[in-house]
């Protein structure tokens, strides 16, 4: 059972200027599991969408079973014998099991009506095959829990005949009986002859569960080595051993006492009890992969998502309720990852912008109703400037037609400008050229040096080595590690405690 | 950890009793309503007067089930009313006018519903506009165009209607059973083809549906259409049910169909709801209502406060049930 199922050859892919995949090749034998591990951003997925039809890729070969194959679409990946297991689920929650696996071919007659008995059997048959027999056809699945969703879901990618089957982070959402299940399926599709390639962030899953693994970093693959001969010290080495490119500002601070603290953070079905602190002047980092919960935690203690039990507490006194509206009150600052949809009013200027978070500051002497333009103007310019944001005119250029790293430096201003004395940055640099990002770091370290105590959550270890007096690391919703700046900062430590602690 | 435990026990009971208030809790109101009116009035609950609200129903019933379609794929159509009364018209006209047979008449009728579905269609599909707007524009042209065909007279009909509307069968007016085809066939079409399954699917997610392989837009469209139709019918019924379409013909109707659609079981955010007997439940009680109202000898005003209060309850259930909803 050695034969090559798919076989990619030098693969490359840019969008615009931006090369995501460099040089792709891999090998997938016939019955076996690949695991394919790598960063966020190392180009899984859109290696995965190009396999899938979504993308065209720019040059390169692609063989499946020894024929030259070319999707052009989603649909011809599906013909081709290619299916997907998505990490988002894309199931009708409305419909039952056998509806959604027959949406868009359902047997009928010749009046139209579907024959659902057929529909019926061959649902059971196909449950059956993924061992998920006790999803009874009918049931709907907004009624099923996330495990059986997933189950269904991989019902689904096997309607039509698969032989290669990709999974992309099928487990985020699974309890650890449903993540065993799940492997003995992909077990018993593997003893069936499909071969399965296996994307996920849990090195041990990928340790426990696959015949290869293959790494991934900056559109390139890097190795590829049979299961048994490979040590989790290696692949995670190869996982982030990037040069360091960047500089990074630095600057004279100092450190103070423990200013902000979130105690024992409870989240149904996610958080269980997660603490932590920040002293003042201090920037910490919080890395994770994707998944591991940063984001929502974030989201959490500024009272986006709901809050089970836990208590926000800053400078001694507890934030409550933990509420946004209370949460700026009492100076804490979110600035989120995406900007352009939550965090700009795109069509509006940057004056608009910058003082629409400190409106009530900027009213006309001691009255309530009419604002001080020229305040409102002065304000501007000194965060433009501050800041350095460029713009031809902060009164006259619309935030909308900014470059990605100015618009983010516009958000900064307009948080800055309230005078928040706790900022939570989640994914600060996101979609931001190098130059624009050393700009932002010092925006960053500047805020720390007039005491601010700083949240910072990045997908970039190198970064948050960079700008960050200590690291914590996320891992399925709890902190599973902490270093400290000149002690022990290590990229592969810090991935160690990312892809879930000891292998 | 017992406390815990207990705590989560109390909070799924209280959420429990807040989902059956959700579910239940508008019909029992209704209920509560209808025993009031006969108390008030004992005549209310006899055969005659059931008959009677039954046929009232059926009218707008009819427009209801294309009403469901538009909310299953979630979007909604303002137009309805003035779809029936534009329609009547053009019924109307070919009756009084050139003498046609009443069933040209209809037919006539269900193609003018259809080309004011299809517009109203052809917009939220394929120009995106939101369907509120959309339909408030086509309610508002509809209407005009009514206005301007009869002159802003009472148009009477001829008296060829007449046996329609005093047709029975078994006692029950002929009304009774169109309204109960058209619920069947709209039942059949909804659960037992793959076209039915599609337009639950596009109102649960529509870009999904696409990502599917179903036709989204189009699946969409014919939604405006058979709900389009079913007002042409609907309206041309009415108008042989009356005798008579006057300027006011069916003003205010949109929101007798819309807020029975949702007590019946639709909903305004898409993919839910049962024709049957959804539409029937959600039309009758409304004009039992209305009907009770009326023997009471309340005032029209009350009549129109009321309007107003049950599609405000009705789609504020429905705006709270679908929070607590996974998608």
């Amino acid at each position: 059972m050695s034969e090559i199922a798919l076989e990619l050859k030098h693969i490359t892919k840019s969008f615009g200027d931006v090369q995501v995949l460099k040089d792709i090749t891999l090998t997938l034998k016939k019955g076996h599991t690949l695991g394919l591990v790598g960063e966020n951003g190392a180009g899984k997925s859109t290696m995965m969408n190009v396999l899938g039809g979504i993308y065209q890729k720019n040059s390169g070969e692609i063989f499946l079973d020894g024929k030259e194959y070319t999707p052009a679409s989603p649909k011809d990946a599906g013909a081709s014998g290619i299916a997907f297991v998505q990490q988002e689920l894309n199931l009708f929650t409305n419909l039952s099991v056998t509806e959604n696996l027959f949406i868009t071919d359902m047997p009928k007659n010749k009046l139209g009506i579907v024959n659902r008995r057929e529909m019926r059997r061959t649902v059971e048959e196909k449950l059956k095959e993924v061992g998920a027999e006790e999803i009874s056809p009918e049931t709907i699945i907004a009624s099923l829990p996330m495990g059986q969703r997933q189950l269904v879901e991989i019902t689904k990618s096997i309607m039509a005949e698969a032989k290669i089957i990709i999974f992309d982070e099928p487990t985020t959402s699974l309890s650890n009986t449903e993540k065993e299940k799940l492997f003995g399926i992909i077990n018993k599709m593997k003893e069936q002859g499909k071969s399965i390639i296996f994307i996920s962030h849990i090195l041990e899953d990928v340790f426990t569960h696959t015949d290869e693994i293959a790494v991934l970093r900056d559109g390139e693959i890097i190795s590829q080595r049979k299961t048994s001969e490979a040590d989790a010290a290696t692949i995670i080495k190869e996982m982030v051993g990037r040069e360091l490119t960047n500089i990074y500002p630095t600057c004279e601070k100092t450190i103070g006492e423990v200013v902000f603290e979130t105690k024992d953070i409870c989240q149904e079905g996610r958080f269980d009890k997660v603490s932590l602190s920040v002293r003042e002047g201090e920037i910490v980092g919080i890395f994770g992969l994707m998944g591991a919960g940063r984001t929502e935690y974030l989201r959490c203690i500024f009272g986006l998502d709901p809050m089970s039990s836990g208590e926000v507490i800053y400078r001694g006194k507890r934030i409550q309720p933990v509420e946004p509206e209370n949460c700026i009150e009492n100076g804490m600052a979110l600035i989120t990852e995406n900007r352009r949809e939550e965090g700009l009013l795109l069509p509006k200027t940057l004056r608009e912008n910058i003082v629409l978070s400190s409106l009530k500051s900027h009213r006309k002497g001691n009255g309530r109703f009419f604002m001080n333009a020229g305040k409102e103007r002065e304000s501007t310019a000194k965060m433009t400037e501050e800041l350095r944001i460029k713009t031809f005119d902060p009164n006259e250029q619309t935030a909308g037609t900014l470059s990605g790293g100015n618009q983010q430096k516009v958000v900064f201003a307009k948080w800055v400008l309230s005078d928040p004395r706790v900022f939570l940055l989640d994914e600060p640099t996101k979609g931001v050229d190098v130059g624009a990002k050393y700009e932002i770091y010092t925006i960053i370290q500047d805020l720390a040096k007039q005491k601010s105590a700083v949240i910072m959550v990045s997908s970039e270890v190198e970064e948050l080595m960079g700008v960050c007096d200590r690291i914590l690391v996320m891992n399925n919703n709890r902190f599973t590690g902490e270093l400290t700046k000149d002690e022990d900062y290590s990229a592969e430590e810090i991935m160690k405690y990312a892809v879930g602690g000891a292998v | 950890m017992e406390k815990v435990t207990a705590r989560a026990g109390k909070a799924a009971e209280g959420k429990r009793a807040k989902e059956l208030f959700m579910d239940y809790g508008i019909y029992v109101i209704l209920a509560a309503m209808i025993v009031f009116f006969t108390v008030q009035k004992p005549n209310f609950l006899t055969i005659s007067n059931i008959l009677l609200i039954l046929r009232t129903s059926s009218v707008l019933g009819i427009a209801c089930v294309g009403m469901f379609f538009v909310l299953i794929v979630a979007g909604i159509d303002i137009s309805v009313s003035m779809n029936m009364y534009i329609s009547a018209v053009v019924g109307g006209t070919l009756l009084n006018n050139m003498g046609m047979p009443l069933i040209v008449c209809f037919i006539a009728s269900c193609l003018c519903g259809l080309v004011i579905g299809a517009i109203n269609g052809f917009f939220v599909t394929k120009v995106k506009i939101v369907p509120f707007i959309v339909t408030l524009a086509t309610y508002s042209v509809a209407r005009g165009m009514a206005l301007f065909l009869t002159n802003q007279q009472m148009m009477f009909l001829d008296n060829k209607v007449m046996g329609l509307a005093s047709a029975k069968f078994l006692g029950i007016s002929a009304f009774v059973f169109i309204f109960l085809a058209v619920v069947i066939i709209a039942h059949i079409v909804l659960t037992c083809t793959q076209f039915g399954r599609q337009l639950y699917a596009c109102g649960n997610n529509l870009q999904g549906a696409n990502k599917m392989g179903i036709n989204g837009p189009r699946t969409v469209w014919f939604a405006y259409m058979i709900c389009g139709t079913l007002c042409g019918i609907a309206g041309m019924l009415s108008a042989c049910n009356l005798g008579v379409i006057n300027p006011n013909f069916s003003q205010g109707d949109e929101f007798v169909v819309i807020s029975s659609s949702i007590i019946g079981g639709a909903s305004l955010f898409g993919g839910k709801g049962r024709v049957f007997p959804g539409a029937i439940i959600g039309i009758v009680m409304v004009q039992a209502i209305i009907n009770g109202l009326t023997m009471i000898g309340a005032s029209a005003y009350v009549y129109t406060i009321f309007r107003g209060v049950i599609i405000f309850l009705a789609v504020m259930v429905d705006s709270i049930k679908f929070s607590g909803e996974i998608r």
